[in-house]
């Protein structure tokens, strides 16, 4: 289970954009974090994902209070139990799409090698049927985001977070990103997405307005 | 916490080096060119040294004469003693002279003779150090020699006044601290150094000189006085010790000012590669600013980061200092230029390198602390 405690948080001192937010985001659920722009939803997944540490309050995961970690070990536990997702993918236009796909097994101090036939499986299933050995700029904006999916759903995470993972897609790719986070939700992963796209809203399990 | 193994950091570094071109070449092209620049410019002064030291070190800055006046008491076997001390590379004793004449012409010029001893004796000449023929002394004469003797060739016999003809074995030649003996004779006995004869009535012979090169002209003066001791003269005041004194001096001073010019110069290359570097690096990491962002986010320590950027740079540039140096070298063998010593270029590639990842690690400390919030979220 991750836990938010008490998250307070502001790029100014005296102006916080999260206060006492508190919540615990269970196993197999999906939850949207909802609300007007400036709110600050990308900023608490960030924090939720251990990539901003919270001015006061803690995050948890189980009964561990990871967000008080020092930079090593955090990235550690980002790259061994998190997937991320991004609002444009943010993929490596120098790498080939399949060292993009599996860049997160430097981190967790695999060969990538290990990983190399499953990322071209995942690849086939989410539809990005391509010579996995072009670049990000020959791909289409679907096609980046999906590969962006099979990056954060990889290593098999126990949390995945995604911010505005369908802002610029089709409604037949948001159906595919949804699909995909509700099946890794199923299999026991937790699922937080930040979100403006109503219809994807109304899929999750449950909704956080900030 | 997770260890990445360095061979998994190496790999990465270099993926990421083969797929930023522009950035790798250029990173190559200048720790190519400065290495190069070091070794075209401190390295052809270093080679020009080398050579010139070489020079005066063959020539006579290592090469000591010990003058033993009348009656020092000093026997041939000093040679087995002096041979003990390690930084002596070659050493040879003359004896005084004796009058000798062409044995062939009993009435004709009287000539000196002289014996000589030496750990070496090729330096005289490269028969003098084979194994005599005949069990007897022999004798190898100068140019100068073998025309007072009155001899066409340096063949036949010569014969000392107080003693038996002795076979003429070869010309010799006159080193510069025995030009004063010409017209050179010297008689080498049977077994140089075991048969060692006496040359006077009471078993000491009477030597007229010690002639002693050193392995490394810096020791010298150190080793003097034991040197001194060890010839074991009735009294020191008959030793007189001589040496190129002004070529010692020469040396000295060539040697310290050409290494404070280099020095100068290098520090100079290396400072501008440095600059250069961290220049190139920190645009790197503004153009690439995305890049350390989404990485930090998917899971990578800042330490990490700041490994890989150096592992990156460090690949660069042993790749672009090798480069450099092989060129450098190819352009001095061209211009007929004397090419530094091997660990000068070693040196130079280590130098090089070191120097590209001291200025990589600045700009690896800015990427490593990119926040990924502020690199990825789209506005």
């Amino acid at each position: 289970m991750l836990t938010a405690h008490e998250i307070r948080f502001g790029y100014f001192a005296d102006r916080p954009i999260i206060d006492s937010f508190s919540d615990d985001f269970y196993p197999g659920e999906v939850v949207a974090l909802t609300g007007p722009s400036g709110r600050g939803k990308s900023t608490l997944l960030y924090i939720l994902g251990l990539m901003l540490r919270p001015d006061s309050g803690s995050v948890r995961l189980g009964e561990e209070p990871v967000s008080a970690l020092s930079d090593g070990p955090r990235a550690a536990v980002r790259a061994a139990r998190f997937g991320f997702v991004f609002q444009d993918a943010a993929l490596d236009a120098t790498r080939t799409v399949i060292d993009n796909v599996l860049e997160v097994a430097l981190y967790r101090g695999l060969d990538a090698d290990e990983w190399r036939d499953h990322a071209q499986r995942l690849l086939a299933d989410f539809g990005v049927d391509l010579d996995p050995w072009r670049r990000p700029g020959q791909v289409s904006g679907g096609q980046a985001q999906r590969i962006a999916l099979v990056r954060a759903l990889i290593g098999d995470p126990e949390f995945i977070l995604a911010d505005e993972p369908t802002g610029n897609l089709d409604a037949a790719t948001s159906d595919l990103v949804f699909t995909a986070l509700r099946a890794r939700a199923d299999a026991g992963a937790t699922v937080i997405v930040a979100t403006h796209d109503p219809a994807f809203m109304v899929r999750c399990d449950r909704q956080v307005q900030l | 916490m997770t260890r990445v193994p360095i061979r998994l950091i190496l790999r990465e570094a270099v993926a990421a080096a083969k797929s930023q071109r522009v950035a790798s070449l250029a990173t190559m092209l200048v720790v190519a060119a400065l290495a190069g620049a070091v070794l075209l410019t401190a390295g052809r002064v270093a080679g020009i040294e080398h050579r010139v030291l070489s020079t005066i070190d063959s020539a006579a800055s290592r090469t000591v004469v010990f003058r033993l006046e009348g009656g020092a008491g000093v026997d041939p076997s000093v040679v087995q003693r002096l041979a003990t001390v390690a930084d002596i590379e070659w050493l040879a004793a003359v004896g005084p002279a004796q009058d000798g004449v062409n044995a062939a012409l009993p009435e004709g010029k009287r000539v000196p003779m002289r014996m000589v001893w030496s750990t070496d004796l090729s330096v005289f000449s490269p028969a003098a150090a084979t194994p005599s023929p005949v069990d007897s002394p022999r004798v190898f004469l100068s140019d100068q020699a073998v025309s007072e003797f009155g001899l066409l060739e340096a063949a036949g016999a010569v014969r000392p006044l107080t003693g038996v003809a002795l076979p003429v074995a070869g010309r010799s030649i006159v080193p510069e601290y025995l030009e004063q003996f010409e017209p050179l004779t010297l008689i080498v006995p049977v077994d140089p150094l075991e048969r060692v004869p006496a040359t006077s009535a009471d078993g000491r012979g009477a030597l007229s000189m010690i002639v002693a090169r050193f392995a490394d002209p810096y020791r010298i003066e150190g080793l003097l006085p034991t040197v001194v001791e060890l010839i074991g003269a009735d009294s020191r005041d008959k030793v007189q010790v001589g040496r190129s004194g002004s070529l010692a001096e020469l040396r000295d001073v060539l040697s310290g000012q050409l290494s404070a010019s280099n020095f100068t110069i290098v520090l100079g290359i290396f400072s501008v590669l440095v600059l250069v570097q961290a220049g190139i690096l920190f645009a790197l990491v503004l153009l690439r600013r995305r890049d350390f962002g989404r990485r930090r986010a998917l899971g990578a320590s800042q330490r990490l980061i700041v490994t890989m950027l150096v592992a990156q740079t460090a690949f660069l540039a042993v790749a672009g200092a090798v480069t450099g140096a092989v060129i450098a070298a190819l352009v001095l063998a061209i211009g007929g230029d004397p090419l530094p010593a091997l660990t000068y270029f070693l040196a130079v590639v280590v130098l090089a390198v070191l120097a590209a990842v001291a200025a990589a690690v600045l700009p690896a400390i800015v990427a490593a602390r990119r926040e990924p919030i502020s690199e990825l979220r789209v506005p």
